[in-house]
């Protein structure tokens, strides 16, 4: 009996969860400025919402598109898209009562009492138990932005759920049958919909799978041919706007064997850090290759939300990310609450919505900088990256393995006193050793002088990007203008850094012969130890004149160590499953020339000849650092500053 | 398939329908014993298993059965059994192998050896043992399997072997698994020379079984829940209803508490109830069941299954 005692004592404790481990919150301090005066997006506006269905008016399983259907509305054939297994294909016609040749276009509608034309924006759920029915759970989301003057359609393709793999084109493909739909009910001249609808000004979003096929629809949008099958012709051409991703994966498919590629379109991803079933920040891939060719004003965000899971987007989905088996294995314990997870979402695209369809200007500022719009988030900790069409890239590390040279020509590269740079690929943190497609540099230092006296500080080190008088001048840089760099902190601390050379000391010529005296042994690094202390460091620009101007990095959004993320109940299973416990998100900050003219009035940005980071605000770190560059139409996103 | 499965629906419901103890000449005394802790705390139902265990209760299952487990049963200070088993995918389907043996004492002069046997004990010492070969295929979403065995039994100086075999189908129906099995077929023994016993030549029947059951489990938050239940006609036209549910809990990843109970029509030597229990940490299971005997005796068994 004792020795059963013991056993199951030592089951008892080999079986506890792990105890549950957070970053410390800094909202109450990062989160304490609001500085858009407007009104908060996230909140409902002044329209009366209407609603209702259309559908197949046959459905099966949904009463809602059955019976229920204002608008009835045809099938369309989906098999060049979606591909079944025979066997489950039977299986499911006999479930649902249509094959894949007879896919619905099912939608529920909220919409704006009034007389239009309002912006129409389509959402699409992700892959889910194909019987819970998605589609309900963006019913907040559909009430608040009816109530602010869009539509929102949130589409039915709970029949596209289930085991299927690599189908996401279909889900895209759909979403742009549904246009087609809305297109045709605004150029009647009945219905309720007849010239009530803004078709310049439209919106898609998608959470999960649907994250990726909004991404996918907006570039076939603008192909004439199916990539996988010419065959297959597409004249779709719609004005989509703004394309905004909940949670997405991305690279379950790609078209013709290539990353999905997307132009031109506003985007916003936002994803979890506690995301159960999408572990990694899949989005920022999409982000990461957005393109802006054609010189109109767009715009990319990627917002990471700290403590946010995968299913709480959607009312119906929940908080157990795999299934209702799934709380057996992820810790709930962190998560924000699912009013929280909803808050952020209305505000994020709410906000969105308004800027890119609406026009709305004002809320701009904060896609920039989200410390602008304090109160309006929950308390949190959040990550954004965020660039701009006017964006010049100076150096993005992904052309050539020479680090000395940037991504333009006119552009060199240059580092003091640095323990590490190097150039190398960012990874997700899955540990699937999953890329992010891009290249950074990594940058350490160590003030410190290794030596008896440990207090001794050296020269701060620095990474300076030198720019060319003919590169600046093909810039336009003005003081309109502004800097960005995309950065992250890491724990790793280099160890102190080796005393200079004294080279005043000549060598005895005098002596013959004799062993040459060994060189002292040289001490290895002390291992980078975990640094804790905030992390800032300074931006200096100069001219050609030796003007200079230095603001710390601190004045244009929070660098944050990397915010330590368990999803998983066992510690065991964790590390099994996940090399590290953060991912890397990189953070934008967006520095306006004004403000280093501001600091040194003679600094003369026209003939702007450095950009350095000085590494003087902190002794020991390490930085990750991307897209570094400039840009002359960042002016309506940096009309706020918090300092 | 489909046809198949009439055939011996038909068969078992037509088998006379025996509702007083059946004639105990049947042998070897092995086959017919309880061979996992799991099925047994469950009614001594396995026909629509999926633990490696199911090769001795319906090899169609083998085919998303896996793993491997070892269990002993004491029925008596003097009999007791053990099994083992293991599966591994092949070609789609599985393929098992396994072995149980089982040790007793007896009476003198007493043959076949019946359950009652076993826990009345006796001078006389008596072993069994068997080798088990299984494979299953999926055709057409059924489910199809074979095992043949070797089985040997010895009782005081007589000495008797024999190849059996055992046949199985399993399928998803309605949302249940259900699995049909008929086992022992092949050749008797040899009729045995017994000291003491009236006849020169005792003869003995193989102890044929046909077995229809079904299984289904359901996930809940931190629960799961199982149920299987099945009927069995033996050679003699004795039918044997049983059935067992399974109440799983668990309270993180790779940790489970299991609670079982079952009830069956006895068999002499039985008795109708059994229950037991299971600890799962990770990818090790300790199952234990218990089975009620007669004369308010009871049997333990303990088990350990890897996956």
């Amino acid at each position: 009996m004792r020795r059963l005692s013991i056993f199951l004592i030592a089951i008892a404790a080999a079986s506890c969860t792990q105890a549950l481990k957070l970053t410390t919150d800094d909202s109450p301090v990062v989160l304490s400025h609001q500085l858009i005066n407007a009104p908060n997006p996230g909140t409902k506006g002044s329209f009366a919402v209407k609603t209702l269905y259309y559908g197949s008016g046959t459905d099966k399983r949904r009463p809602e598109f059955r019976d229920s259907v204002t608008l009835k509305t045809r099938t369309v054939d989906a098999s060049p898209f979606v591909t079944i297994d025979p066997r489950q294909a039977k299986d499911r016609e006999k479930d649902w009562g249509f094959g894949v040749s007879k896919f619905p276009l099912n939608g529920r509608v909220w919409y704006p009492d009034g007389p239009g034309p309002f912006p129409l924006i389509l959402i699409v759920h992700g892959n889910h138990n194909p019987l819970d029915y998605s589609d309900p759970g963006y019913g907040y989301l559909g009430e608040l932005l009816a109530s602010r003057g869009f539509i929102l359609v949130s589409v039915d393709e709970n029949f596209i759920n289930g085991g299927l793999r690599g189908e996401s084109d279909g889900r895209a493909w759909m979403l742009l049958k549904h246009l087609e739909l809305w297109k045709k009910w605004n150029d009647s001249s009945a219905g309720p919909f007849a010239h009530k609808v803004d078709m310049h000004n439209i919106g898609l979003m998608g959470h999960s799978r649907g994250g990726e096929a909004v991404g996918i629809a907006a570039s076939f949008n603008r192909l004439s041919h199916y990539p996988d099958d010419a065959n297959v012709k597409f004249n779709f051409n719609f004005d989509i706007k703004s394309v905004f991703a909940i949670a997405p994966v991305d690279g379950q498919y790609k078209p013709a064997g290539v990353p999905t590629p997307i132009e031109n379109v506003n985007y916003m991803v936002i994803h979890g850090s506690h995301d159960g079933d999408v572990s990694s920040f899949n989005g920022l891939r999409a982000f990461q290759r957005i393109k802006f060719t054609d010189g109109k004003p767009w715009f990319k965000v990627a917002w990471y939300v700290y403590r946010a899971n995968h299913g709480q987007w959607n009312t119906v989905w929940g908080n157990k990310d795999n299934g209702p088996r799934s709380g057996r294995y992820l810790d709930l314990r962190g998560l924000l609450t699912p009013e929280q997870q909803r808050q952020f979402s209305m505000v994020t695209i709410g906000g969105f919505m308004e800027a890119t369809l609406h026009g709305k200007s004002e809320y701009l500022p904060m896609f920039r900088d989200h410390r602008v719009i304090g109160a309006w988030l929950p308390k949190t900790m959040y990550i954004t990256r965020f660039q701009e069409s006017g964006f010049k890239p100076l150096a993005t590390f992904d052309e050539d393995v020479d680090v000395t040279t940037g991504s333009v020509p006119g552009v060199t590269i240059s580092a003091e006193s640095l323990s590490t740079w190097k150039e190398n690929s960012l990874n997700l943190r899955d540990g699937t050793g999953d890329l992010l497609n891009t290249n950074a540099v990594t940058l350490g230092w160590n003030n410190h002088i290794r030596g008896d006296d440990t207090t001794k500080l050296g020269k701060p080190a620095s990474y300076t990007i030198s720019l060319s008088d003919s590169l600046v001048t093909s810039l336009e840089v003005t003081r309109e203008s502004a800097l960005y760099l995309s950065l992250a902190p890491t724990d790793a601390k280099p160890g102190p850094r080796a005393p200079a050379r004294d080279t005043t000391k000549t060598a005895d010529s005098t002596k013959k012969g004799g062993a040459k005296p060994k060189p002292p042994a040289k001490k290895p690094d002390a291992k980078a130890a975990k640094d804790t202390t905030p992390v800032d460091l300074s931006i200096e620009v100069a001219d050609a004149a030796g003007h200079t101007a230095r603001i710390p990095l601190t004045h244009y959004g929070k660098p944050r160590r990397p915010l330590e993320i368990h999803i998983l109940r066992r510690a065991d299973e964790e590390r099994q499953r996940f090399p590290t416990t953060y991912e890397l998100v990189l953070q934008t900050y967006v520095m306006p020339l004004a403000d280093f003219v501001q600091v040194t009035p003679q600094l003369d940005v026209a003939h702007l000849r450095s950009m350095r980071l000085v590494f003087d605000r902190l002794v020991a770190g390490t930085v990750v650092v991307d897209d570094i560059g400039i840009s002359a139409r960042a002016g309506p996103f940096v009309t706020l500053a918090t300092r | 398939m489909h046809s198949l499965f009439k055939i011996v629906l038909i068969a078992i419901a037509a088998a006379p329908i025996s509702l007083s103890a059946q004639t105990e000449d049947v042998a070897p005394l092995l086959v017919r014993l309880p061979m996992g802790a799991r099925p047994l705390a469950m009614g001594n139902v396995g026909v629509a298993s999926r633990d490696d265990d199911v090769l001795f209760y319906n090899p169609a299952q083998l085919t998303f059965a896996r793993g491997m487990s070892a269990s002993i049963e004491q029925f008596s200070s003097t009999a007791r059994t053990g099994s083992l088993s293991t599966v591994t995918r092949f070609n789609g389907g599985g393929v098992a192998i396994g072995a149980s043996v089982a040790q007793f004492n007896v009476p003198a002069g007493i043959y076949p050896v019946t359950r009652e046997d076993l826990v009345t004990g006796g001078p006389v010492n008596g072993s069994d043992a068997s080798l088990l070969v299984g494979f299953a295929q999926t055709i057409k979403s059924t489910r199809i399997g074979a095992t043949a065995k070797y089985v040997q039994e010895a009782i005081g100086s007589s000495r008797n072997s024999q190849a059996l075999f055992d046949v199985g189908l399993g399928r998803e129906l309605f949302g249940y698994s259900f699995g049909l099995a008929a086992q022992n077929l092949g050749q008797s023994f040899s009729p045995v020379s017994v000291p003491g016993s009236p006849s020169a030549l005792t003869v003995t029947h193989l102890p044929f079984r046909a077995t229809l059951g079904a299984a289904k489990s359901h996930s809940f938050d931190l629960f799961d829940v199982a149920a299987t239940a099945a009927v069995s006609t033996l050679r003699d036209g004795f039918v044997i209803p049983a059935g067992g549910a399974e109440l799983s809990y668990s309270w993180l990843d790779g940790y489970v508490v299991q609670f079982r109970a079952g009830a069956r029509r006895p068999e002499p030597g039985e008795g109708p109830i059994t229950a037991g229990a299971g600890l799962t940490i990770d990818r090790l299971t300790f199952d234990y069941a218990l089975e009620t005997l007669s004369g308010s005796r009871l049997a333990h068994r303990i088990g350990l299954r890897v996956r």
